[in-house]
């Protein structure tokens, strides 16, 4: 190989190592950019997801509330209460009441839901001529099991600030 | 000394400084793509939560207003003077819950306090934008409540999650 060779080597070598200094921020931008993309996709779903569910949480939730209320005010016997339920439940969400009668007390309990966490009990009188009671605990939380439990919480979100 | 050598000295300077500058670039841009991936995400991340924490403490408000017109259609004591006691005692008893303090905290809230407008005859409650509870009271007896806006809230288009910003390298 004379000199000639090695010069016109050196020049192809100048060459790529020109080209690789323009290429190699292009190669930290898609590595930046694809890591940045996956982490900020998976946080959008997963939040996305809560903020829907409760969202859904709520709309559900302010029908039996509101069924809850009415009924407080208009219904005296079960059948009042279930005719409140049908006008008030225009998206068909609820599902079919559970109703029974307490072993205790004896009253004719009815059981309305749109879901197994989320309900209100109304109790009537033996002779389902009085309503006794409307209990709200599964609205207002207090009973086991709420929102919190979809398998993420808001505390994931935060974790991955730190 | 002939062109050659002269060309092939300068080129070896070429390279030397070539490779000096990709060295050095290299650090630099590893470094900033770094940050700009940690910072970009953490922003994207604190914005996720700040819609989670409006969410989360609207809807406690939510509950408290329903709560409250729930025990006042249902408790024999129906004046005007129990119904402020029962705003205080429900706030109090929210407030006594530790996990609703842990809330609170997360929340930069000492307290939740229902937003009440009082006048001689009727009480105001208002549950976010253009939600509003109103107790009538006939002399000091509660005649009606009107929760209709409260049953009507939809909140699909108040709380909602946007889409990442799109990668900006360049981001400060």
């Amino acid at each position: 190989m004379n000199f000639k060779t090695f010069t016109i080597l050196s020049i192809v070598m100048s060459v790529v190592l020109l080209i690789t200094v323009f290429m190699q921020k292009g190669s930290y931008v898609s590595q930046a950019k694809e890591a940045y993309e996956k982490s900020t996709q998976k946080n959008y779903s997963d939040a996305s997801y809560m903020v829907d569910a409760i969202n859904t949480v709520v709309l559900k939730n302010s029908l039996l509330w509101k069924i809850a209320c009415d009924a407080s005010q208009r219904a005296k016997n079960s059948r009042d209460f279930a005719l409140i339920e049908k006008q008030s439940d225009v998206n068909k969400v609820l599902l079919s009441p559970d109703t029974k009668t307490d072993k205790e007390t004896g009253y004719l309990t009815r059981k309305v839901a749109w879901n197994s966490d989320y309900y209100i009990v109304a109790s009537f009188n033996k002779k389902n001529s009085a309503l006794v009671d409307i209990n709200v605990d599964a609205l207002l939380g207090r009973v086991e099991k709420s929102v919190e439990d979809h398998g993420f919480s808001e505390e994931d979100f935060e974790s991955e600030e730190n | 000394m002939d062109k050659m050598k002269i060309v092939f000295i300068a080129n070896i300077v070429i390279i030397i400084a070539l490779i000096v500058v990709m060295l050095s670039l290299k650090e630099g841009y590893k470094e900033q793509a770094q940050t700009v991936v940690r910072e970009s995400t953490s922003a994207y991340t604190a914005e996720i939560n700040k819609t989670l924490y409006a969410q989360g403490l609207f809807i406690d408000e939510w509950n408290l207003v329903w709560e409250l017109v729930f025990e006042s259609l249902n408790n024999k004591d129906r004046c005007l003077a129990s119904f402020d006691k029962r705003v205080a005692a429900l706030e109090a008893s929210y407030l006594a819950n530790p996990k609703n303090k842990a809330k609170l905290e997360k929340w930069g809230l000492k307290e939740l306090k229902i937003k009440v407008d009082g006048k001689s005859n009727s009480r105001t409650v208002s549950c976010g934008d253009g939600c509003a509870v109103v107790f009538e009271f006939a002399g000091t007896n509660l005649k009606s409540v009107d929760y209709s806006a409260l049953a009507a809230v939809n909140l699909s288009e108040k709380f909602k999650i946007n889409q990442p910003a799109s990668f900006n390298f360049n981001a400060k």
